[in-house]
């Protein structure tokens, strides 16, 4: 059973909403409708204060709020992935609001709750999810384990950002890290 | 403007469905009438309810996951209690003390399933939520009764009507003043309401118990209809979204944020 990792190199990162585009292709996606998107902190580039852009998609966690939380079973989980299943869901969406990572998203169209499938079919066919290999910096990837030189470089918990109460499978790498310790609290200090 | 209508089943349901249980606690009176008033404003209103679906008509199987979501939870405990509702209307001997607190208790753990169904989102922090619903339900109880009296389905001597009223009111103004005074509520515009609705009231009790009930309840109401619908937008916040202004906030130098 195959269990997959984000990891998101805030180091290589420049921006350039690749990954967005390749994702909103690969889904056809209707306007408005964007399974992964780019946050950015610090959009205004305010000096002494990094800018940092975070792109975040479902993050198929280990303890799925959105899965304890639909009342019609719409979703389940099959090799590690959370699959939402359209046909099951009758649009009460609830899973958007318990999801700390805004993973599912509400099509007004379709009446329906879409997320995503970390591109199921491509990882049958072997290649990787659009995203990952959109990306011309190699800033997103995807393992299927943590190994231990992964392991060492990654942050596990980030501060700021959502409790990992869902055991969330995204890891963040890089320098300019945004837990307060190393990045921002010293240069503050000074 | 769609945002706000497709909100409204939910406003309506949250406010009135734990009001129905209160009212069915605290006023009880055994007989035909009072037990179907609630029956038909307690379905009537879940009825609203699944109006807020995209697919209302498969609001049946909101029971399939019973044992891990609130929603599923909620929706059964519901039933049960409108259930034990018709029961009492079927069968005159189940209308006694001991039935009366069970389906009672059924009907609290359903407004304890919905406050746990709307806590769980992470824009929102989850105790002020508990004060919230708790207070608005005895609140909506007192509006019940009101209605109830002076329609002649509930016949109380007219002081336990009057305390029972007054005690609507007081929790929620003390229910306000908490939330208010501890600024743990949804939006900071809400901070300014409660604080001048506490004012209000406090005036409001200088004067008589008639003026008082026809002016401030009808007032009371839109306020409750107003503040759970600030409620519900605050719920549209995604919690990324919050979270994310925390970092700024955290981490931004001072000189910064005389810009936000």
């Amino acid at each position: 059973m195959g269990k997959y990792y984000w990891i998101f190199n805030l180091d290589r990162c420049i921006g350039c909403e690749s990954c967005v585009l390749a994702c909103k292709q690969e889904h056809n996606t209707l306007p408005g409708i964007q399974y992964r998107r780019l946050h950015i902190v610090n959009p205004e580039l305010y000096p002494e204060f990094p800018t940092y852009r975070i792109s975040i998609a479902c993050n198929h966690c280990e303890d799925p709020a959105c899965l304890k939380g639909c009342p019609v079973n719409a979703y389940r989980k099959r090799n590690g992935i959370v699959i939402h299943h359209p046909n099951e869901c009758i649009g009460c969406r609830y899973c958007l609001w318990v999801c700390p990572y805004d993973a599912p998203q509400y099509s007004k169209q379709k009446r329906k709750v879409e997320k995503c499938d970390l591109c199921e079919e491509r990882l049958i066919r072997g290649l990787e999810p659009a995203c990952v290999s959109a990306c011309p910096t190699q800033a997103l990837e995807l393992v299927e384990h943590l190994d231990s030189s992964i392991q060492g470089n990654v942050l596990t918990s980030i501060s700021g950002f959502p409790e990992d109460e869902t055991q969330v499978k995204l890891r963040l790498k890089g320098t300019r890290r945004i837990d307060g310790v190393q990045g921002f609290s010293k240069r503050r200090e000074r | 403007m769609m945002k706000i209508w497709h909100h409204v089943p939910l406003i309506i349901f949250t406010l009135i469905i734990p009001g129905v249980v209160f009212s069915y606690g605290l006023n009880y009176q055994g007989d035909l009438t009072f037990l179907l008033w609630h029956l038909l404003v307690g379905g009537a209103f879940m009825g609203v309810a699944s109006l807020h679906l995209s697919k209302p008509t498969a609001t049946f199987r909101t029971v399939k996951n019973i044992l891990s979501s609130w929603f599923s939870k909620e929706a059964v405990i519901f039933i049960l209690f409108f259930g034990g509702i018709i029961f009492q209307l079927t069968f005159p001997e189940l209308r006694g003390g001991g039935w009366r607190f069970a389906i009672f208790c059924v009907g609290l753990f359903g407004v304890i399933s919905t406050i746990n169904l709307y806590s769980q989102s992470g824009s929102i922090r989850k105790w002020p939520v508990v004060i919230d619903f708790l207070g608005e339900g005895v609140f909506i109880c007192s509006v019940f009764l009101l209605v109830m009296w002076r329609s002649g389905v509930v016949n109380f001597d007219s002081v336990i009507v009057v305390v029972l009223l007054n005690l609507g009111i007081i929790v929620k103004l003390i229910k306000e003043m908490i939330l208010g005074i501890s600024q743990y509520v949804y939006t900071k515009e809400m901070y300014w309401q409660v604080m001048s609705w506490g004012m209000v009231l406090i005036c409001g009790l200088f004067l008589s118990q008639r003026t008082f009930h026809l002016f401030f309840y009808p007032l009371l109401f839109c306020s409750s209809v107003l503040d759970r619908l600030k409620f519900f937008l605050r719920m549209e916040r995604t919690s990324l979204q919050l979270h994310i202004q925390e970092i700024r906030k955290v981490y931004l130098p001072e000189k910064y944020r005389q810009y936000f």
